[in-house]
């Protein structure tokens, strides 16, 4: 079976989603798959209105990857990229596990995943960043082993998409930091 | 196929009835990123003639990490931020135009299948 069949297999029988732009006039010019986990947090139900406005926030930042529109994103410097940064690829890099960055409003929101390919994202697990500690915490390690776990279960002994330019990851227009 | 798009978005927004705190966060964010994209378009079209983050820094009075974070991504902007970056880069203020929801053709779930299956076929040669 191929990883084409994989992901196919996993998004018929709701082990993963195609998160769509919100607006249904919206193009889809990048790809994006989400864990149950993480496509609770966009399509509800929330525990509360404080978490109903966060996850509002949250599918508008999976929008701007997904309609195409410009996003900043680190591949070389883990612990040095300018805060502000969309996407960026965690530390060690040969794991290829990559965070979404929604940082706005707080808490801000770190959502993991690897690629499959260009512009196929497939996200598995997140945490609130005050609750992650530093880039090379245990917090983080666990997250990113998570992610590992996580990909197997779906993809089995396929490797994650590897690049060594933004634009092997990401269609323009992409902003390198 | 598992989707994550619910019940009518625009539901609430087209029949005037309250709009769910999800939904003001989600266009107030996409507002923001609109905005974005126009500043750093217009940045990245000076910078090609040899306009810099420095320069852009010095004419506005910021440090130039500033500015780098501010081009990263709109978190913190303000409507001031908007404007002063755009008097410096472009020594232009912008034009606001208004797009109705009602009326927009949804997207073309056949180009999406076909955007999956291509990847599909990528893999399966």
């Amino acid at each position: 079976m191929s990883i084409g069949e994989l992901l196919r297999s996993a998004v018929a029988d709701g082990r993963l989603f195609h998160i769509l732009p919100r607006l249904p006039s919206s193009p889809t010019n990048r790809l994006l798959f989400g864990s149950p986990e993480v496509n609770r947090l966009v399509t509800g139900p929330w525990t509360s209105p404080d978490e109903e406005y966060r996850c509002g926030k949250l599918w508008e930042d999976f929008d701007r990857y997904i309609e195409g529109r410009r996003i900043s994103v680190a591949l070389d410097n883990p612990y040095k990229h300018p805060k502000s940064t969309y996407l960026s690829r965690l530390d060690p890099p040969r794991d290829e596990v990559w965070e979404i960055r929604s940082r706005d409003p707080k808490p801000g929101i770190r959502v993991f995943g690897r690629f499959v390919d260009r512009d196929r994202l497939v996200v598995f697990n997140w945490g609130f960043r005050y609750c992650l500690g530093g880039p090379d915490s245990n917090e983080f390690r666990r997250e990113i082993r998570k992610c590992i776990t996580e990909w197997r279960k779906v993809f089995l002994t396929f490797p994650p998409h590897v690049g060594s330019r933004v634009d092997e990851y990401v269609s323009d227009p992409t902003l390198s930091v | 196929m598992s989707m994550s798009q619910i019940q009518p978005f625009l539901s609430e927004i087209l029949n005037d009835q309250p709009i769910p705190l999800g939904k003001l966060a989600y266009f107030r964010e996409r507002f923001r990123d609109r905005l974005y994209e126009m500043v750093v378009d217009e940045f990245l079209k000076r910078e090609a003639s040899g306009f810099s983050r420095a320069d852009l820094a010095r004419r506005i009075g910021k440090r130039p990490e500033q500015i780098t974070r501010w081009l990263g991504a709109p978190g913190n902007w303000t409507i001031e931020t908007v404007s002063d970056l755009l008097l410096a880069i472009s020594k232009a203020e912008p034009d606001v135009r208004l797009m109705p929801l009602e009326g927009r053709p949804n997207r073309n779930y056949v180009g999406q299948d076909q955007l999956i299956a291509s990847f599909e076929t990528r893999f399966e040669l």
